[in-house]
């Protein structure tokens, strides 16, 4: 008995769907693609708060920007890196935003385009995005609900759970944070893959000292890291790459290599979703600071 | 600069859809026919007919996390697929336990018929929905996608980002499982053939 055979047989027929069975999905992704920036992107890339902003936490815009690094040193251990790294943010000021108040990230991709982002700090006040050169308002979160606009003046209601852009309440341990990164939080799925793509997210968002240095020190606890070091971002500044090889031969499961600078050890944004040009918190969307 | 992505292989087409997210079209329409036939194998048709679209929803939410050593997209896509059918478990052994009851769905494929007739005739269709129900979701993903997509090994493990070798060894235990729940058992095998 050939089990393959019969379950190829269970299978049914070898035809393939036609184009008119395919064209509501086909149209509903075109919508998509070229009407607004879906949710993912909203996660992507938050930074890295520096002792210079804390002066300023009360002012109503805040410079988070890390100063330009000095000469990179050679280090070639990415568990030290990853150390390094954890042992700066926990030496950072713990600086939150009001929850009226919005995290503002420029981001450079190596191709040259830029990205802007206002985040709600609380996940309830519309942001904006300026992404690929499209405008697109992200409405806040506000009892239960989020009305999005769609364009052409139709709107989209959904339920919803604010999504802040500081994360209050992640581990401040290694173990604990490992944890949270294996719960598949939002669907992802438990795969090294999936943790590497949750790890980039969170480590591109705004995050606590405690909790950052916890990220860094579970991500240490992954098997097969990599370390690039003379790498550069896509500002072409030094920066120290780390990824880990999620263990497929031919890589779809390569993670993103996410970079922090060499000096201070602070992220510097990732592989894939470009470098962190200016950061900060400001008051209303459009801010710059 | 030359317009990349119109013609090209899936990673050229997925890069020019950063800058031109229509170009990723170009991919629905070289992969969103075996992603649905492989939904539908799986769910049915209705719920693939939903699930095709959220497959490339995702995929083009995700398309800057792709890696460009892939030339070909299809083993993503079907990873992608994967996860969402396995969100959809009920529907699932629904799925299965109606073809156990009426056959593989027919189509106009002559072929179709004659297979659906000896599978029925080996009245072992139950016996195989049972099974492949049973078998533990990782396990099953792997067997389906060789069964029935005809991926090969190492495109599977790029699809749920697995090694090879755990490829290997989930197939093998579900291919031992399949096989021990079509094996008749020692009583029917007298009363069969004795």
């Amino acid at each position: 008995m050939d089990e393959m055979q019969l379950l190829r047989d269970f299978a049914g027929p070898a035809g393939l769907p036609g184009r008119d069975d395919l064209a509501g999905a086909r149209a509903r992704l075109l919508a998509t693609a070229t009407a607004r920036p879906r949710r993912r992107h909203r996660r992507a890339l938050w930074g890295w708060i520096t002792a210079a902003g804390l002066a300023a936490a009360a002012a109503a815009v805040v410079v988070l920007t890390p100063s330009a690094p000095p000469a990179p040193r050679a280090e070639t251990d990415p568990v030290k890196v990853l150390y390094q790294a954890a042992a700066a943010a926990r030496a950072r000021p713990d600086v939150e935003p009001r929850p009226d108040q919005f995290v503002y990230t420029r981001t450079l991709l190596a191709d040259g385009r830029e990205n802007e982002f206002w985040v709600s700090a609380d996940g309830t006040h519309d942001g904006l995005e300026i992404l690929f050169g499209h405008e697109t308002e992200v409405a806040g979160c506000r009892d239960g609900k989020r009305v999005q606009k769609e364009g052409r003046g139709r709107t989209a209601t959904s339920r919803c759970e604010p999504r802040p852009a500081a994360h209050p309440d992640l581990p401040t341990d290694a173990d604990a944070m490992l944890a949270y990164l294996h719960r598949s939080t939002y669907g992802e799925g438990d795969t090294l893959h999936d943790l590497g793509n949750e790890v980039v997210d969170l480590a591109g968002g705004y995050l606590r000292p405690a909790a950052r240095a916890a990220l860094y020190e579970a991500v240490a606890k992954v098997p097969g890291l990599i370390l690039r070091a003379g790498a550069k971002d896509a500002t072409g500044r030094p920066v120290l790459g780390i990824t880990w090889n999620s263990t497929t031969e031919r890589g779809i499961g390569n993670q993103d290599e996410f970079l922090f600078d060499p000096v201070t050890f602070a992220y510097r944004g990732s592989g894939t979703t470009g470098a962190v040009l200016s950061q900060g918190i400001v008051d209303a969307v459009r801010q710059r600071p | 600069m030359s317009s990349p992505g119109e013609a090209g292989d899936d990673a050229e087409i997925i890069a020019a859809s950063l800058r031109h997210p229509e170009r990723f079209a170009a991919l629905f329409d070289r992969h969103a026919a075996h992603i649905h036939r492989y939904l539908a194998r799986r769910l049915g048709g209705q719920v693939a007919d939903d699930l095709t679209g959220e497959t490339f929803l995702i995929a083009f939410d995700r398309r800057d996390r792709y890696d460009p050593a892939f030339p070909g997209a299809r083993p993503w896509l079907y990873g992608i697929a994967t996860n969402l059918a396995g969100q959809r478990r009920r529907a699932e052994q629904r799925e299965y336990r109606l073809r156990a009851a009426l056959g593989p769905p027919s189509d106009h494929d002559s072929h179709a018929d004659r297979v659906a007739e000896r599978v029925s005739a080996q009245a072992l269709t139950g016996p195989l929905a049972a099974a492949l129900a049973g078998l533990a979701p990782r396990d099953r993903d792997v067997l389906l996608l060789i069964a029935w997509e005809g991926l090969a090994y190492d495109e599977v493990a790029a699809a749920l980002a697995i090694p090879v070798g755990t490829v290997r060894s989930r197939l093998n235990r579900a291919r031992k499982k399949v096989r021990a729940a079509l094996a008749p058992a020692p009583a029917e095998e007298v009363s069969n053939h004795g």
